[in-house]
């Protein structure tokens, strides 16, 4: 589990370096957080969390998600999301709006596939399986 | 002749939730957090990159601070010396505690209270810090119980003025309407906040969004001065909500500045008519902000939004200024928790 959130080598630029680094990943998050309030399978577990917090979170979770710099463990998000009690619907609603965002962005299908890959890894913490 | 100079290694002086200080030696390349964890001095984190702010810790000597450890900090945290532990890697000693320890806590002597309607009452206070329109405090009626009102001051007022609005129940608000007098002290916490008119360049030319409901007007009307005294150049949209237009107050002073700045429009927006006739004016909707805002501006992608307000309205308004395009981050407002 762990290997799959080490940096990637030197010969592999991430997509969050093939995005833009940073700059690129704070309208990434406006976008995606934006289809996730838009989501009505979702948008319920934001009605009473802060805004400007859970942007900072989401910018968290994107930068994870687009291989950018950052050391969350399985159990993090696995403790972030427990009393949640999440769904297999709530997952894809998430996924969905992911690769909704990247499209946006003009990413290749192939870097879609890879960040999409990514959420799938952490899937069994986020629904606490 | 040799001069050695023995580094000594950094060391962080933590000050606990006790008030018990605790020094750890940093080893090389190690973070604050690093340090601390491994010192079995836990603090709450996440992401250990620099992105989720859980490890937001303050520093009480912040010149001693590395670069890049405040990344992502709004303004008013990065001046208070509020760092992330999980990028900080020390090269000086510093002294450190959690956030939550920090308080500011001053006493304040009333100088005025009067009545702006039935239903407001307006404060004036001594002054013991410097202030911004837009800022809130803490008012505290006694050690237990306080209130946060938006500072109502304008951008010259030497003197602290809040607008607190007459709740039946209301444990603030009825002390203040018949017990406070003028030349009684009372305890103040502050300023606070982000909903202030940034210090930037580049700034004057943007579009700003100033909204706000009931007594949130007054630290909205602060703000449209500043931002007018500042030479602000760019439109300015300033609407205010009220349940009927009886509750306005500044109407003339504001109707003013909108006939006197080309670049400000002012809408007042009352939900239902009052039962006595009411003069109409080109500025006055009757309807529901939230709708209103809606219509009118469904595309705020360039825009900087101002609230101000009770906390469902500045809850409910940012949501959807946010999704009507404006940048989280240039969306300025405080939601003060909701009180018994």
């Amino acid at each position: 589990m762990f290997g799959l959130f080490k940096k990637k080598t030197e010969s592999t630029p991430s997509i969050y370096d093939k995005l833009g680094g940073e700059a690129a990943i704070n309208a990434a998050v406006d976008i995606f957080y934006r289809k996730v309030l838009a989501d009505d399978r979702i948008k319920h577990f934001f009605d009473s969390t802060d805004m400007a917090s859970q942007h900072v979170k989401q910018k968290a979770f994107l930068t994870m998600a687009f291989g950018g710099p950052n050391n969350y463990t399985g159990k993090d998000m696995r403790e972030a999301h427990k009393q949640m009690n999440l769904t297999e619907e709530h997952f894809n609603a998430v996924a969905e709006n992911l690769v909704g965002t990247l499209k946006e962005l003009d990413v290749s299908e192939e870097d879609i596939d890879a960040v999409v890959a990514v959420a799938l890894s952490v899937k069994d913490d986020v629904l606490n399986k | 002749m040799f001069k050695f100079t023995l580094r000594r290694a950094p060391q962080i002086d933590f000050v606990d939730a006790d008030g018990k200080t605790r020094r750890y030696k940093v080893n090389k390349g190690k973070t604050v957090l690093d340090t601390l964890l491994e010192k079995g001095q836990p603090i709450p984190h996440s992401c250990r990159a620099g992105l989720c702010q859980t490890c937001v810790l303050n520093c009480d000597n912040k010149g001693a601070l590395p670069d890049g450890c405040q990344k992502g900090l709004t303004d008013r945290q990065i001046q208070k010396g509020n760092f992330l532990a999980c990028l900080c890697q020390p090269q000086k000693n510093i002294k450190i505690a959690a956030i939550d320890r920090q308080s500011e806590i001053y006493s304040a002597n009333v100088i005025n209270k009067s009545f702006v309607n039935e239903h407001i009452i307006r404060l004036i206070l001594s002054a013991p810090f410097s202030f911004k329109p837009g800022q809130f405090c803490h008012l505290y009626k006694d050690n237990t119980l306080f209130r946060s009102y938006s500072i109502a001051s304008t951008e010259k007022q030497k003197q602290l003025e809040f607008h607190i609005k007459r709740y039946q129940n209301g444990q603030f608000s009825q002390w203040a309407a018949n017990e406070l007098q003028p030349g009684d002290d009372l305890l103040i916490e502050g300023p606070y906040g982000d909903c202030v008119y940034p210090n930037s360049e580049n700034f004057s030319d943007k579009p700003l969004l100033l909204c706000g409901i009931g007594t949130g007007l007054a630290p909205i009307y602060g703000i449209l001065q500043y931002a007018l005294s500042q030479g602000h150049k760019g439109e300015i949209t300033f609407l205010i909500g009220a349940k009927s237009p009886d509750q306005f107050y500044y109407t003339n002073e504001l109707n003013s500045l909108c006939n006197k700045y080309p670049n400000v429009n002012i809408k007042w927006i009352a939900q239902s008519k009052p039962i006595t006739e009411y003069p109409s004016t080109d500025h006055l909707y009757y309807g529901d902000i939230y709708n209103y805002v809606e219509t009118h501006h469904t595309s705020l992608s360039n825009y900087h939004v101002f609230l101000c307000g009770a906390t469902s309205f500045v809850q409910k308004m940012k949501k959807q200024c946010f999704l009507a395009g404006a940048s989280m981050q240039n969306i300025y407002a405080d939601a003060f928790t909701p009180s018994s």
